[in-house]
């Protein structure tokens, strides 16, 4: 089955540029300063924030604070079942990915000799994975009010026969289809994170950037009203 | 999380409880609010949620698979679940990297411990045997995504909900060349225009409400306690995980697990009280689940079950 139907819709009935719903909810976990459970249709991401707090000498920054982050997936997220939730290549490799980039977005500088840990739990996988755990732990960031540029957003695209295609689901991130997953700060030309995968012809790789980058803006619109009425909620705690 | 109670409080919960009043406010064989939710995920075959006191998240997955096995190497039919518990770090940093496997793996064994006769005590568990050499293998994959006491509670009570939400496909077995079988999904046709791939397979249900269950029972100063929270936790002498499961012939309960864990010291005559707690409290769940089960709305499928 052909990725774009000739009338130009998707598999699950999208066009190409449009994004899945997005459900949030913040302040779910009561032992976590932050914490955020997020959706992409039906990818749904966990995540959790526990810090800032002293760090063990192993990981200690005199200047700034370490982040420490973890991705798992639980072992029914995907089509098939897994053996290990964690600890695999690609589990580590998603993982000092995320480090990497909440490492430009937190102001480090704040908290020196401290450590934020990260942890993200995908308890169901379904497409643009890594881009949902950025999204999800943005917002649980912001949920455990830690100093940040702003808020992150990221969106995976590929590209079918020279269309961009946005916001892909696992039946799209096939082995063939080359896929750009993009991170920026609030939508603006700020990239924190960018990871390619399978082979991409040159020519492509500004049409998919600039649809990534457009649909970064588009993701951040949504996080940014979420973040907004979580605060306004939180108000009246807040003694404002 | 870690819990750091100074001993005034330790003793004060622990003269509490001798007295059968707990801090928030429970008996020693009181459970806390138990929430459970089934169908939450559409990527699993059986999937359910519950939540202990609100603060202890368990979430279940099953996944089938069709196995192949040698019946010659197993003297007796072996049961078919296998159960798999890991702590998500989003319970607790405690659990980052390797930190949870410990204790997963403990629950794990002793869930496929209290699940050892599964065969002999779900009625129609031995339908998942297909044919001579192949099996439908049910992987039973728990995820503690918060942590507030009583885990292996809040993990049984998901197990049934999840195998009672799970469909296992029907399937038709005929003889194949060289002494093999095939094996077809079962499509029963109902008329219509439909071509023969989009029949909707015919499923099944399997039959828990006879289902053991793992239940902690603590030893807190001369006092038995179930379902205990961070708090009662620190003040444990010794724990008991016991294995439950309904007898439907003679209207009782069957012990299918006693395991002692964290250690402790423990008289003869207490594993007797703490057992006869233990099914008297299986009796109150069994009533519990099965009146929710009857009365729990279907949800479609695919919904937000967190928000």
């Amino acid at each position: 089955m052909s990725i774009i139907s000739e009338h130009g819709f998707r598999m699950d009935g999208r066009r190409p540029a449009q994004i899945r719903n997005i459900n949030t909810r913040l302040g779910l976990n009561r032992n976590a300063e932050g914490s955020c459970y997020l959706e992409h249709g039906n990818t749904k991401v966990l995540c959790a924030v526990y810090g800032p707090y002293e760090s063990k000498a192993s990981k200690r920054l005199e200047d700034r604070c370490a982040i420490v982050c973890q991705y798992s997936t639980t072992t029914f997220s995907g089509l098939e079942r897994k053996n290990r939730p964690r600890g695999d290549r690609k589990s580590t490799e998603i993982s000092r990915l995320l480090e990497k980039a909440f490492e430009s977005v937190i102001l480090t500088e704040s908290f020196p000799r401290s450590q934020i840990d990260i942890f993200c739990e995908v308890i169901q996988g379904d497409g643009s994975n890594l881009a949902a755990c950025v999204n999800a732990t943005s917002l649980a960031l912001a949920d455990a009010g830690i100093p940040m540029k702003g808020i992150a957003s990221a969106a995976t695209c590929g590209i079918v026969e020279t269309k961009p295609i946005v916001d892909l689901t696992s039946r799209e991130e096939t082995d063939l289809l080359p896929r750009v997953t993009l991170a920026t700060i609030c939508g603006r030309d700020e990239v924190i994170l960018v990871e390619l995968q399978n082979r991409l012809h040159i020519d492509h790789l500004s049409v998919v950037m600039d649809a990534a980058k457009a649909t970064c803006a588009d993701v951040y619109e949504c996080l940014a009203v979420v973040a907004q009425q979580h605060l306004k909620a939180c108000a009246p705690i807040l003694g404002n | 999380m870690e819990v750091h109670i100074s001993d005034d409080e330790k003793l004060f919960l622990i003269s509490g409880v001798e007295q059968d009043i707990r801090n928030d406010g429970r008996t020693c064989a009181d459970f806390r609010t138990i929430v459970l939710e089934r169908g939450v995920l559409s990527g699993t075959n059986g999937s359910c949620r519950v939540q202990l006191g609100q603060t202890t998240d368990v979430l279940a997955g099953i996944k089938l698979e069709l196995e192949s096995f040698d019946p010659a190497a197993e003297k007796e039919a072996k049961q078919p679940m296998s159960f798999h518990v890991d702590f998500s770090a989003n319970a607790s940093s405690q659990f980052a990297g390797k930190g949870g496997d410990q204790y997963g793996e403990e629950i794990s064994a002793a869930f496929q411990v209290a699940f050892s006769r599964s065969l002999d005590i779900l009625p129609n568990l031995s339908k998942t045997l297909l044919a001579e050499g192949y099996r439908w293998k049910i992987n039973v994959d728990l995820s503690v995504l918060q942590w507030a006491g009583s885990v292996p509670d809040a993990c049984s009570l998901a197990i049934i909900g999840a195998l009672s939400d799970l469909e296992v496909p029907e399937v038709e077995v005929a003889p194949d060349d060289g002494g093999k079988v095939s094996i077809v999904l079962k499509r029963p046709r109902t008329g219509g225009n439909m071509r023969d791939e989009e029949v909707p397979v015919a499923m099944w249900k399997l039959d828990v409400q006879s289902c053991p269950m793992l239940l902690t029972v603590s030893k807190i100063g001369s006092a038995n306690l179930v379902d205990c929270s961070p708090e009662e936790e620190c003040c444990i002498r010794s724990q008991l995980l016991i294995g439950v499961a309904k007898n439907l012939n003679v209207d009782d309960y069957d012990i299918t697990c006693i395991k002692q864990h964290g250690g402790g010291l423990l008289e003869m005559e207490s594993i007797q009280d703490m057992t006869e707690l233990a099914s008297k409290t299986a009796g109150g769940l069994y009533q519990a689940i099965e009146k929710r089960l009857k009365t729990e709305e279907k949800r479609k499928p695919g919904h937000s079950f967190l928000l």
